[in-house]
């Protein structure tokens, strides 16, 4: 079998694979990253993150027992405010707080 | 106001921007889009999921990528479905963002990278694990739910 003839099965192969439902779509490494990871930082344990929220100029994050701030300039944490037990502490920031909703219970102001 | 069923469901992600307030109403199967200067609803999207506003548009993310919504008429204008272009994908989490001209969504695969004006995917971070997102002046930065780390991501191209 010549290798045109060869290449020709293996594409009609490839098509009828697609049309009874096979894998479609193009592979993930096909793609450019389009970003770049330039810092990891690690959280004070047990702050395992979960979610975040921007002011001017903090980053705040919401872990299991504590907001932790981030001063976005030094890539580092400055500060932890211990909360308690959070299961689903959503985070926003205006007015001059930061604000997050305790999953069932209450909403804490910080900062 | 009311804008859905009142008791254990009802309303769940919310966004606020340029174009009003925007709120997932699961139980309900749509997205409300609430004019905050007379506390009035505009329109619905027929459809729920979390909103990602960039300003102009506001993106729905919907099980198998994002659509993007009208919001003058809550009418769905383009759909970016990940799930019949990327092999491997199987569904985004709900911590989508919009910055730097892009839509930001986390998948299994890593984190998608949408191109806001023309809807296409030009982008794939991979190995950046499922998280909320968070947009600073020059960063994208990635909560790394279950590995107790913070990403600061740049964007490139």
């Amino acid at each position: 079998m010549t290798r045109s003839i060869q290449l020709a099965l293996a594409g009609a192969l490839l098509v009828a694979a697609t049309a009874a439902g096979g894998a479609a779509g193009a592979p993930a490494s096909s793609l450019p990253a389009g970003a770049k990871v330039v810092s990891t930082i690690r959280m004070p344990a047990p702050a395992d993150p979960e979610w975040l929220a921007v002011d001017a100029n903090n980053l705040w994050v919401h872990g299991p027992d504590a907001v932790v701030r981030v001063d976005p300039s030094r890539n580092a944490v400055v500060a932890e405010i211990p909360t308690g037990p959070v299961d689903y502490g959503y985070l926003t920031s205006g007015l001059g707080s930061v604000w997050q909703t305790y999953f069932g219970s209450r909403t804490e102001r910080s900062g | 106001m009311t804008v859905g069923p009142a008791g254990g469901g009802g309303p769940l992600e919310m966004a606020a921007g340029a174009t009003g307030i925007w709120v997932n109403v699961p139980n309900e199967n749509e997205l409300v889009h609430i004019d905050p200067s007379t506390n009035a609803v505009v329109c619905s999207v027929a459809e729920s999921g979390q909103p990602i506003l960039d300003g102009t548009s506001v993106w729905v993310e919907n099980g198998n990528g994002v659509d993007r919504v009208d919001p003058a008429t809550c009418g769905i204008v383009a759909s970016v479905d990940l799930a019949t272009t990327l092999s491997g994908f199987k569904q985004p989490t709900a911590w989508g963002t919009a910055g730097f001209g892009s839509v930001w969504l986390p998948t299994n695969l890593g984190l998608a990278r949408i191109d806001e004006t023309t809807g296409r995917l030009i982008g794939l971070l991979r190995k950046v694990p499922n998280g909320d997102l968070a947009i600073t002046a020059d960063s994208i930065w990635s909560a790394g739910y279950g590995n107790a780390k913070l990403l600061r991501i740049l964007p490139e191209g």
